[in-house]
Formats: C-alpha cells, structure tokens, sequence
C-alpha cells in the first residue's frame, strides 16, 4: 500500500471529512483532497490523479451511490478502489453498493480501528 | 334517535308503497303499456336517487363546515404560520451549534496532537541518550545524577503520550456524533417543513380537497433514507459493523 497515494473524502458534513483525514493521516496517508458531494467530487476524479475515494452516500446533489456508479461507468476511473463510509445501514443499500462494486463498506459511527481495518483489507484484497 | 317501532313502521310503510309501484308495473306490463311501465320503473329509481343525494349532500356540508372550522381555528394556523417554522430555524439552530462545537474540539484535537507526539519523539530519544550514559557509566563511576528517576520519567511520558494520544483518536472519531445527529435533525426537519405545507395549502383552499403533498413513503430513495434510529424495529436495517461485515461476506466479501 503507498502511502503517497492520493485520496479523495467525500462528505457532505464537513467535519466527518475532518475526521476521516485525521484518521487517515494518522494510518500515514497525507495527500488527501475533499469535497462535498458527488456532484464536486467527480471533475476532481475525471481530472485524474486519485488513487483512492472514500465517499459517504446521503448527500445532496448527487449521493455516494451515484457518484459509485458513474465511477464504475467510465473507462478511465471503473478500477478506482471506493470505501464507502456511510451512515446507510439498510439491507438493500449494502446488496446494491456491492453490485454497484463497493470495496468496503464502513458504517457510522465508526471507530478509528474499524477505518483502518477495511481501508487495510480494500488493498489486501486488489493486491492478491 | 328512532325508536325500533318507528323504524320497522316506516320500513312497512316503504314496502307497501313500493308493493303497489311494483303491482302497477306487472299490470301495466301485462296491458302492453310499456310508456306506464318505463314511468313506474324511473319513480322507483328516483326514490333510491334521493337517499344518495341527500347523505352526499349531508357529507359535504360536514366537510365544509369543518374546513371553515379548520380554517378559523387561530391555533392551527399560528402553529402553522409561525411555530413550524420556528421549529425548523430551532432545528437548524441546533446543526449549527453542534458542527460550530465538533469543529472547535477538531481545531483542539488537530493542534494538540502533534504537540503530543513530538513530546512523545523527544522523550524516546532522550531516553535512549540516556540508557547509553547509564551503560557506559556503568563500568567506571555509575549512572549520573538522578538517572533512574529520569529513565522512569521517559518510560512515563511515553506511556502516558501514547494514551493520551488514543483518547485524542477516541475524541476526534466521536465528533462522528455531529454528522449522524445532523443527518437525523435534517430528516425531522424535511417532514416538518412537508406537514407546514400541507396544512398551508388546507388553510388556504379550505373548500378544495388537497392531497398534492402526499408522497408515497414506500419509494426506493436514492439519494439514501439517512441513518437510522436505535430500535426503530427495522430488522432491514444493520445494527452495526458486524452485521455489515456479515452481510458481505455472504456477498463474497
């Protein structure tokens, strides 16, 4: 896993986007841009340059599903390694990020060793 | 209220009359006369026509009247024009304050954790210097002044920095609250706003039956339901990390 990666938060409450820098910093990862909903995040992917987006899905404009989907969609950005940390607990939506091709799934609230665990496991598993 | 007598003689006096319409529509049918006979056939439709209008006509009288009611009452409508809204600049207030005091306790949070690990750093290092002065010492003069203590005093803020730093971890990923508690209030707010539009459009076109606002609750949300409430019942709904890590590892996660 490089730790000079760059990484994408997406949220729409801008301090669950603090908080989730703050851990992943503290994981060792630096380079890490925001935005607020998938509306503003994907020019910034299509732009290029991300190596990893870790979205919420309730958000205004356009949710972390859509945002997923359209990921998948273009050629460019369909092996993208998305984390979706959410506070969308239901059945269905969990099924639907996972055919949608979700690395991980973290729901909210979280603990700080929970985020580094899937985010450890999202590239566990595209390395094997 | 009528008493059972009256009923049962208002229903005889009924059947009778209906009796003779309906002799009077066999004969006249049997004389050929079906100009009579169609007569009869509408006057005996004409009856059961009436008892509908009437209760239709009682109905929406009721209606209006409670429309009017409705419409006058001063309560409803300060509760709609005012104490709604109210409500909602109450709830946005209440976002406002707690995304206001998670970002102070972030600011804190993110200022005072590099201070802790460099005092942290400056103590391992330290403490190295001095296990290196203890070694070497050992063999002529011994340790220097107070050196046990200050061994013992490094092994401590290493110790304690560490903690502190994971309560620092623990405080920041419990700021959390400020998110899930926001999605909540902004939900609550959403269907106070839809019920104040409701009773708006009811007050203002009290005579008009409304049922715009209405949505079918059922609808698949993509833009997501928010998260959900402990112990609202929804066994769809998973409880917890283990539960979603369960789930997907039936999805072949």
């Amino acid at each position: 896993m490089d730790k000079n990666m760059n990484i994408l938060v997406v949220d729409d409450f801008s301090t669950m986007r603090r908080i989730v820098k703050n851990l992943l910093s503290e994981i060792g990862f630096n380079n890490i841009s925001e935005a607020d909903d998938g509306k503003t995040a994907l020019p910034i992917l299509e732009r290029g340059g991300i190596d990893f987006l870790v979205t919420d899905w309730n958000m205004p404009g356009m949710p972390g599903i859509d945002l997923l989907k359209a990921v998948r969609a273009n050629p460019e950005l369909a092996s993208l390694p998305v984390l979706m940390v959410t506070a969308e607990a239901k059945r269905e939506q969990i099924m639907e990020a996972a055919q949608a091709g979700v690395n991980g799934y973290v729901v909210k609230p979280f603990t700080a060793d929970t985020l580094k665990e899937k985010v450890d496991k999202v590239f566990e598993r595209l390395e094997n | 209220m009528q008493s059972i007598d009256s009923v049962t003689l208002n229903n005889d006096s009924m059947v009778n009359k209906s009796l003779v319409q309906a002799k009077e529509l066999v004969n006249q049918l049997e004389l050929g006369n079906i100009e009579k006979a169609d007569m009869i056939i509408s006057d005996l439709c004409k009856i059961r026509e009436n008892d509908l209008y009437q209760e239709i006509g009682k109905l929406t009288r009721d209606l209006h009247e409670t429309m009017n009611d409705l419409s006058g009452d001063t309560r409803l409508r300060t509760i709609t024009n005012k104490e709604m809204t109210d409500a909602r600049h109450d709830l946005d207030y209440v976002i406002g304050l707690t995304e206001e005091s998670a970002n102070k306790t972030l600011t804190a949070i993110e200022h005072s954790m590099p201070l802790l690990d460099t005092l942290s750093e400056r103590a391992i290092h330290l403490r190295k210097l001095l296990q290196t002065h203890i070694n070497e010492s050992a063999n002529n003069t011994g340790p220097g002044f107070m050196a046990a203590e200050l061994d013992a005093y490094f092994d401590m803020v290493i110790a304690d920095t560490k903690s502190v730093h994971n309560d620092m971890n623990t405080v920041l990923v419990a700021q959390g609250y400020q998110d899930i508690t926001g999605q909540i209030i902004q939900r609550v707010s959403k269907m106070v706003q839809d019920v104040e539009q409701s009773l708006v459009g009811i007050l203002q076109v009290n005579s008009h039956h409304i049922n715009q606002n209405e949505q079918n609750k059922d609808v698949k949300n993509s833009a997501g339901y928010g998260p959900s409430v402990p112990d609202d019942g929804n066994a769809d709904v998973m409880k917890n990390q283990d539960d979603v890590d369960e789930l997907l590892s039936t999805l072949g996660f």
